[in-house]
C-alpha cells in the first residue's frame, strides 16, 4: 500500500511539472494537438499507478516525451504557417453577408441545426443579420453582425450614416505575411509596405497587423 | 523560447538515460548469462554447480534493485526465481529441473535485452 502512495505522489509531481512546462490552457481553448497530449498524459499517468509491476520510470519517461513533443510542436506551430495549418487547422467562414456557405459547412461536417445552435449561443436568432460567421479552430463560432444590427455604441450615436460591416483579417502575425488574408483583402505587398512605413516599422517587427477592406487597421509591434 | 530550454534539457536527459540504461541492462544480462553458462559447465564437470550458482544468485541480488527502475518487475522476479531454482536443483542433482531452470533464466534474460533494443518487435 505504501508503494502505491509513493508512486501516486511521484506521478502527481511529474504530471504537475509536465503541465506547468507545457503551459496548459483551458480545455475549450486547446488546439487539437494539445487536447491529444492532455488525454494521453492522463492515460499514461494512470498505468504505473494501476500496475505496480511496471517500473515507475516507464510512466515518467512517457510523460516527459509528451512534454518535449508538445513544446517542440508549439514552437514549430509558432514558426511555420504550414505546420500551424497541419496541426491546428484553419478558421472557416460559414456565413458571409447573411448567406450560408454550404460547401464550407460540408467541409467542416456541420449541420444547419449545429450552426443555428451556435448562433443562438451568440444571441443571434436571424441568420440574415449576420455579416460574417467564422468557425474557429477550437470549434467556437465568431459572429460579426451587419452594421444595422450591431448594438449601438457612443461612437455610433455620433455618426450620421451607417457604414457596412467589414471583417478585419490578420495580415501579419509574428512577423510573417498571411497570403490568404492579402488575397482576400485584394491588397498588394506595396500597400502593406506603405502602411508599415507610415508606422515606422517592418514586417518582421510586427506582432499583429489586421486590416479590413477600407484599410482600417490594428497594429501591434513586437516587444 | 523559455519553454524550449527545459524541453531540450529533458530530451537530452531522456536520450542519455536511455543509452545509460541500455548499456547497464545489457552488461548485467550478459554477465548473468555467462554465469548460467559457467553453472552448466561446472555441473557437467563436477555434478554440482554450487559455487557458480551462489555467485550468480549474489550477482542478481546486487543488480535487481537498479534493474527494477527500467525493467518490468514481474520479469525480474521470474529471473530471480529461475536463478534460485538453478541453485536448488544443482544442490539436489535434479538434472532435468536444473537444465530447465538454466534455459528459462537464459530465455528471460534474452527477453529483457530484446525489450531494451529498438526493434520492430519492441516498438510494435
Amino acid at each position: 500500500m505504501i508503494t502505491v502512495i509513493l508512486r501516486t505522489a511521484i506521478i502527481f509531481i511529474f504530471v504537475t511539472l509536465a503541465i506547468r512546462i507545457m503551459g496548459k490552457r483551458q480545455i475549450g481553448d486547446m488546439q487539437p494537438n494539445e487536447l491529444v497530449i492532455t488525454i494521453l498524459l492522463s492515460e499514461i499517468a494512470a498505468i504505473p499507478l494501476q500496475d505496480t509491476t511496471q517500473p515507475l520510470l516507464n510512466g515518467i519517461i512517457a510523460i516527459m516525451v509528451l512534454v518535449v513533443l508538445e513544446v517542440l510542436i508549439s514552437v514549430l506551430v509558432l514558426k511555420s504557417a504550414w505546420v500551424r495549418k497541419i496541426m491546428n487547422g484553419q478558421s472557416v467562414v460559414i456565413i458571409k453577408n447573411g448567406v450560408i456557405d454550404q460547401h464550407a459547412m460540408k467541409r467542416v461536417r456541420m449541420t444547419v441545426l449545429d450552426l443555428i445552435e451556435l448562433l443562438r449561443i451568440q444571441n443571434v436568432f436571424d441568420i440574415s443579420t449576420v455579416a460574417f460567421a467564422v468557425l474557429e479552430v477550437n470549434g467556437d463560432l465568431s459572429v460579426l453582425l451587419k452594421s444595422k444590427h450591431q448594438p449601438a455604441t457612443v461612437k455610433d450615436l455620433e455618426k450620421t450614416k451607417i457604414e457596412a460591416a467589414l471583417l478585419p483579417l490578420p495580415v501579419i502575425t509574428d512577423g510573417k505575411l498571411i497570403q490568404e488574408s492579402i488575397q482576400a483583402l485584394e491588397i498588394t505587398a506595396e500597400e502593406i509596405e506603405k502602411i508599415l512605413k507610415n508606422n515606422n516599422t517592418q514586417v518582421n517587427k510586427v506582432f499583429l497587423l489586421t486590416l479590413d477592406r477600407k484599410q482600417n487597421m490594428t497594429l501591434i509591434k513586437m516587444r | 523560447m523559455k519553454r524550449i530550454i527545459p524541453a531540450i534539457i529533458i530530451l537530452l536527459i531522456l536520450v542519455g538515460g536511455y543509452l545509460g540504461s541500455y548499456v547497464y541492462i545489457n552488461n548485467v544480462c550478459d554477465t548473468a548469462t555467462e554465469g548460467i553458462e559457467a553453472c552448466l559447465k561446472e555441473y557437467e564437470a563436477h555434478g554440482t554447480a554450487k559455487a557458480d550458482a551462489d555467485w550468480l544468485k549474489n550477482y542478481w541480488d546486487e543488480n535487481e534493485k537498479i534493474l527494477s527502475f527500467f525493467v518490468n518487475h514481474e520479469l525480474i522476479d521470474r529471473v530471480e526465481m529461475s536463478i534460485t531454482n538453478i541453485k536448488l536443483h544443482s544442490a539436489f542433482k535434479e538434472n532435468y529441473m536444473f537444465y530447465d531452470a538454466c534455459d528459462t533464466a537464459k530465455t528471460l534474460l534474452h527477453q529483457i535485452m530484446e525489450d531494451t533494443k529498438i526493434s520492430a518487435h519492441s516498438v510494435f
